[in-house]
């Protein structure tokens, strides 16, 4: 009987393998107590290693970010003169306004 | 069209001023970036903050991915804010892995014995548990850390090995490396000097 490794397992554990993949470690556990010791132990060093990492995630999270500093004009320059990448993301308006909004000064800083 | 709020138009451009909607083309597309940049900032920054642990680099790394989503953004419109996630984690990684934060790293007892030389964060940042993380998670190799963080954010294994520029099948190979590493410091963390305020 071959024994999986442990990244496998932990992938497993994690959900992230394909259904058949799965299939196949989850038969293996049901006839493996070794993987199954070793599947506990992943197990639980993911669920503590979740509970320390929580309250740091959610402090992350709500860490008030002040407005975004006014976009380096300078790095424009650095574009690529043409190309196709061009995306626009925005919804098409019917009705753009008419006339662009003058930039902020580049006084700030 | 579609009808989403963020429905994508692909056009070409030759760098010859053309004009859309009445207004040269550049100045068309810079608004729109700018329109991106403004609503997806905050959002960018916290992931950022997240991995990195720092307001100063991430404040630094962001700049560096609108500054790609303006050079070469991605083809299609799907999940944008997944792709600056993406970019960001990339770029996260390069930042935790350059010069500066190896000597930080080499450096960190200077933090603990000189608390006041550590930049202050938010009250929530400053909370001694949120801080021992933080330690800990300085301690650890840029690739482990990141993919502890990105799991617990719940990125995917594909997404994962994207960001470290791995196979996805060695993501959960790191992620075991990282879960006992970051556990073995956490103990060593505990175990240290009890007046260790920040
Ligand atoms: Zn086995």
């Amino acid at each position: 009987m071959i024994c999986f490794d442990e990244g496998r397992l932990l992938a497993y554990l994690d959900g992230q393998l394909s259904p058949r993949e799965s299939r196949e470690v989850g038969a293996h556990l049901a006839a493996c107590p070794r993987c199954r010791d070793v599947l506990a132990g992943l197990a639980a060093a993911r669920e503590e290693v979740g509970r320390l990492l929580s309250p740091y995630h959610s402090a992350a999270l709500n860490l008030p970010v002040p407005r975004p500093p006014a976009w380096p004009r300078a790095a424009y320059a650095g574009a690529p003169k043409t190309g196709k990448g061009v995306v626009s993301w925005t919804e098409n308006k019917k009705n753009p306004p008419a006339t662009p909004k003058k930039p902020p000064k580049s006084s700030s800083k | 069209m579609s009808q989403r709020p963020c429905a994508a138009v692909l056009y070409k451009w030759k760098g010859r001023e053309r004009l859309v909607d009445g207004r040269p083309e550049t100045v068309r597309r810079t608004q729109e970036f700018e329109e991106l940049y403004r609503r997806y900032y905050a959002q960018v920054v916290r992931h950022l903050m997240y991995l990195v642990g720092e307001r100063t680099v991430a404040e630094e790394v962001v700049q560096d991915v609108f500054l790609k989503l303006y050079t070469t953004p991605p083809p299609r419109e799907e999940n944008l804010l997944g792709w600056l996630y993406l970019v960001g984690s990339r770029l996260a990684l390069n930042a935790l892995r350059g010069e500066k934060r190896r000597r930080q790293r080499e450096e960190q007892w200077v933090w603990r014995h000189y608390p006041e030389v550590v930049p202050l964060e938010e009250a929530a940042m400053r909370q001694a548990a949120v801080q021992r993380v933080r330690r800990v998670l300085e301690s650890l190799r840029p690739r482990e850390r990141l993919a502890l963080l990105l799991r617990h954010a719940g990125f995917t294994y594909r997404e994962i090995a994207e960001a470290l520029g791995v196979a996805p099948g060695s993501v959960g190979t790191i992620l075991v490396r990282a879960q006992k590493s970051f556990l073995a410091r956490y103990r060593q963390e505990e175990g240290g000097t009890e007046d260790d305020l920040f």
